[in-house]
């Protein structure tokens, strides 16, 4: 954005209100009105979805009218999503928050186990010239495995079941997690390094309390990344290796049983349940972090 | 014995990531820096000052011959050579103190005696009211008032200065040379300075060492007395400063074509 006429417009309108010749201007605080905004443009793009998704409900249903099977409108999965929510009905014998505690149990198993092992192996990485150029090779062929090609490895380890889910995920996401660390490592500046070789610090506190504050964003920036894949992968992992129970098992199960409305109740709340992760938990971890590592720019 | 000695140091480096190629930087340098002077590197941009400084400190290591710190081959950094940057090299999760005190991490000494040394160094740098900020909030010429802080407190013997002042504005430069200088009266340490203009060399050195441009060789040196004045109208430092001018080579950009200008 080049201009912010917003701003200038809010500004204008308190310059009356300046106290002789002093530079500094009270306007109040904006915290309200810029949540409204905020919760307005979100509704906005939400509508977008809603408006979308119901047009096309309605021209597949009743104007091309050739279906045999419904698709199902925004109004009736809601519905379906309320009684599994709150009217107590079951989902292939389980409720549904059976089958999102199931998911999310997996995921924070392989996305923990992911998590040491991408951080370990990108701080090695990221901090040894020498074994960089070595060990990127595998990193970099593993990562061009898509997250459901892991499917044969997983099985052969690990047979059907809620195990070689836990694989795929952690397949995936530990390989991003490694690169993004690695990458916020190496992108340190060389300044940074110096000033703290030349002040004595040896290798640990180069690494403890140097390297690993400024790399603090890229790696939850890596990890955010990470889980994503994590979530995402997950889903596709549940519809495949025949979990039993689990937001992804549901969705092909319900499918299989003509139950559409039921299995896009379910996309519905894995799109919530990945928004809340990344957009509440990693944005005000970030948010966070970069504060009390003092990298706000201005302010 | 000189305080440092550089033997025949020659550092070269690669043109490109081919590898077919490597470029001089500083041919066959010899130079001997004694205790309590104060040493201005001069010279055309790309000449290899920050190199020869870069050397000094042990970043980096001679291509061929040796750089020697109190007679001990320099292999590597050491609180015993303290650095200035030119860049900005604070630490910004860290409070002006802490960056400070970092300072004197590799010494035993008790965690109040710490804070005691590194507040006391603030405060000769007239920082001592932000002591508790963050360096973000702190200007361009304060950030690196806080970077010779970190020298005062953890007071080397060798002060290697790579144009530290040079992003900053005339004011602000002038001033900090000034405090340097009062510095290096109190603490009588030895101080090799990169700069590229001669009148800051003028105003601070006892010694200046003009280099050629790449491949750096040392064309001249001029002794100045520390007592002699710094005045720049007197007649004597004009001369010297004609004669510095007339010594130093024209740019390395002299020797690139002009830009053509089409109307």
């Amino acid at each position: 954005m080049l201009f912010n006429g917003d701003d200038d417009a809010r500004i204008a309108k308190h310059l009356g209100s300046r106290k002789g010749q002093d530079p500094v201007i009270t306007i109040g605080s904006d915290r309200p009105a810029a949540l409204m905004r905020t919760a307005l443009t979100f509704a906005l793009g939400l509508f977008i979805v809603l408006l979308v998704w119901q047009l096309f409900a309605w021209a597949y249903n009743d104007v091309l009218d050739r279906a045999v099977l419904r698709f199902p409108a925004p109004l009736e999965t809601f519905s379906m999503l309320w009684d599994f929510l709150f009217e107590g009905r079951t989902l292939l014998g389980y409720s549904i928050y059976d089958h999102i505690m199931a998911s999310l149990g997996r995921w924070m198993v392989a996305f923990a186990l992911a998590t040491v092992v991408g951080l370990g192996m990108g701080a090695v990485l990221g901090y040894s010239t020498a074994l960089f150029p070595i060990g990127i090779v595998p990193v970099s062929v593993f990562q061009m495995i898509p997250g459901l090609a892991w499917l044969p490895i997983a099985l052969l380890l690990f047979g059907l079941g809620s195990n070689a889910a836990v694989f795929i995920i952690f397949a995936v996401s530990s390989v991003v997690i490694t690169i993004g660390v690695a990458g916020g490592i190496r992108r340190v500046p060389p300044v940074v390094v110096r000033a703290a070789r030349m002040m004595g610090a040896d290798d640990l506190t180069l690494f403890r309390k140097v390297l690993l504050p400024y790399v603090t964003v890229d790696i939850i920036n890596a990890l955010r990344v990470g889980m994503g894949s994590a979530w995402r992968v997950l889903i596709a992992a549940e519809m495949v290796v025949g979990t039993g129970i689990g937001l992804g098992y549901a969705i092909t199960m319900t499918k299989d049983l003509l139950n559409y409305v039921g299995s896009f109740a379910c996309i519905v709340i894995i799109c919530i349940i990945g928004l809340l992760l990344d957009k509440v938990l990693f944005a005000e971890i970030e948010k966070y972090a970069r504060h009390r590592l003092g990298m706000e720019e201005g302010y | 014995m000189a305080l440092v000695e550089v033997r025949g140091v020659t550092k070269a480096y690669y043109t490109s990531r081919r590898k077919d190629q490597a470029r001089i930087v500083l041919d066959d340098i010899s130079l001997k820096f004694e205790d309590n002077e104060f040493v201005c590197l001069i010279g055309p941009s790309g000449c290899g000052k920050t190199t020869l400084l870069n050397l000094l400190a042990g970043f980096e290591r001679p291509t061929a011959g040796e750089v020697l710190y109190k007679g001990k081959k320099v292999t590597s950094p050491s609180p015993e050579r303290g650095v200035v940057f030119q860049e900005y090299s604070l630490f910004p999760w860290m409070s002006v103190l802490d960056n400070v005190r970092f300072a004197l991490g590799s010494k035993d000494l008790p965690e109040k005696e710490k804070d005691a040394i590194a507040r006391k160094a603030l405060t000769m740098v007239n920082l001592a009211d932000s002591a508790d900020q963050r360096p973000n909030l702190l200007s361009g010429g304060m950030k690196q008032r806080v970077a010779v802080a970190r020298l005062l407190a953890m007071d080397p013997d060798l002060w290697l200065m790579d144009e530290p002042f040079s992003s900053l504005d005339e004011q602000t430069r002038k001033k900090l040379d000034s405090d340097i200088l009062n510095i290096w009266r109190v603490k009588r340490r030895t101080i090799i300075f990169v700069t590229h203009s001669v009148d800051e060399a003028l105003h601070l050195a006892t010694r200046i060492i003009l280099f050629s441009q790449s491949p750096g060789q040392v064309i001249r040196e001029w002794s100045i007395p520390a007592t002699m004045s710094r005045d720049p109208t007197t007649m004597e430092m004009i001369t010297l400063r004609k004669e510095i001018t007339d010594a130093m080579p024209a740019c390395a950009c002299a020797d690139v074509r002009p830009i053509e200008i089409r109307m």
